[in-house]
């Protein structure tokens, strides 16, 4: 079970880059661990060499910068809440950092490994005899989807709780390639809808910090529906962003391979952006709840989400 | 969630949840969405009932 060969912890991000380069078709960065480990272990992800990323000692800050807050891709989300910057100006993301797993996980796991964090579905996420006896799935190298019945297309579902309010504040991310420069994408349009390969993102790039704006006067209400208040993935994420000149964001997570977003403005009919949202979602039967109840759930979410943005 | 059945604590929250709104839950775990699809069938028996009675 345990593959890997190498295990490597540099101390700077080129040093890293270079490794993963030299491994390039068979490595995996880790920095929290909480989930990459645990997917090594079930046989999901293997790989036989591992890069820690924890020494890097850049990617653990947190900066203001003209008007733009950056915030270290290795903060770890328990961390969040002591800065008072962020505190101040995204309390949402604050919330939504405090309802990723445990207590315990929210000391190791890191910000950036949760808006990077693998696609999960009841038939993927099993151990390697679990897999074997139902039959492997897309996921793993399978050739139908079993939790829609044969489909040729994989729904493992988008489960980060931090990524919806970062979508709804306008976020970007900050990459290292590995020719060394340093490039800027909206986090938004890195996902590809793909359950297999839910990120566009180059295999060897490192995400060195998250990009948010300051003083936007945006309000985000956050929502999450699982099992358990303290271990569980997400059921159903939702994040609904109001700013100052009446444009609203719905981003919604756990119920497709990638966020669900549908913009507007507050002049529209709310019930239409509720129907878009439902209609856009392609909920499958992967997860705890069944799919009806996730939909419902759905539905039950937003209009809280709006009443509590507009009174 | 087999020998868990034979403990004391689960049928005390199933009665819990009988005395606080009417429904008996009789699977495990017990789910909100269980809980809700009980209630419902709950209350669309009740609509049966005639007013007169």
């Amino acid at each position: 079970m345990t593959t890997e060969k190498i295990y490597v912890k540099p101390k700077t991000i080129g040093e890293a880059a270079r490794i993963a380069s030299e491994h390039a078709d068979d490595f995996c960065y880790v920095a929290g661990g909480t989930d990459v480990l645990v997917n090594k272990f079930q046989g999901n992800k293997e790989c036989s060499c591992l890069i820690d990323i924890t020494g890097i000692a850049e990617l653990k800050e947190v900066s203001v910068i003209g008007r733009y807050l950056k915030i270290g891709a290795l903060i770890r989300l328990d961390e969040l809440k002591k800065h008072q910057i962020i505190a101040g100006e995204y309390p949402s993301l604050i919330a939504a950092a405090q309802e990723v797993a445990s207590p315990m996980l929210r000391k190791t796991a890191t910000i950036g490994g949760n808006i990077l964090c693998e696609n999960r579905c009841s038939f993927y996420n099993q151990s390697e005899w679990w897999r074997e006896a139902v039959g492997y799935c897309l996921k793993c190298d399978g050739d139908v989807c079993i939790a829609t019945g044969g489909k040729k297309a994989c729904f493992s579902k988008f489960v980060s709780d931090t990524a919806p309010v970062l979508i709804c504040a306008g976020a970007k991310l900050e990459l290292y390639n590995t020719d060394g420069i340093s490039s800027v994408v909206d986090l938004e349009t890195i996902y590809t809808g793909d359950g297999i390969k839910p990120r566009n993102l180059p295999v060897t790039a490192i995400l060195k910090s998250v990009i948010l704006p300051i003083g936007n006067e945006c309000r985000i209400v956050f929502k999450k529906l699982r099992p358990r208040e303290a271990v569980d993935f997400t059921s159903l994420t939702t994040a609904v962003s109001l700013n100052k000149d009446g444009k609203i964001k719905i981003v919604i997570g756990g119920v497709d391979p990638k966020p669900v977003i549908i913009e507007g403005v507050i002049d529209g009919k709310i019930e239409d952006y509720i129907k878009k949202a439902l209609s856009r979602s392609r909920v499958v039967d992967n997860d705890y709840y069944s799919r009806k109840y996730r939909r419902e759930m759905m539905h039950l979410f937003l209009e809280q989400s709006f009443e509590e943005l507009l009174k | 969630m087999r020998e868990g059945a034979l403990h004391p604590v689960i049928p005390a929250i199933a009665n819990a949840i009988y005395d606080a709104v009417g429904i008996r839950v009789t699977n495990l775990p017990i789910k909100s969405e269980d809980v809700l699809e009980l209630l419902r069938q709950k209350m669309a028996f009740c609509d049966q009932i005639p007013v007169s009675l």
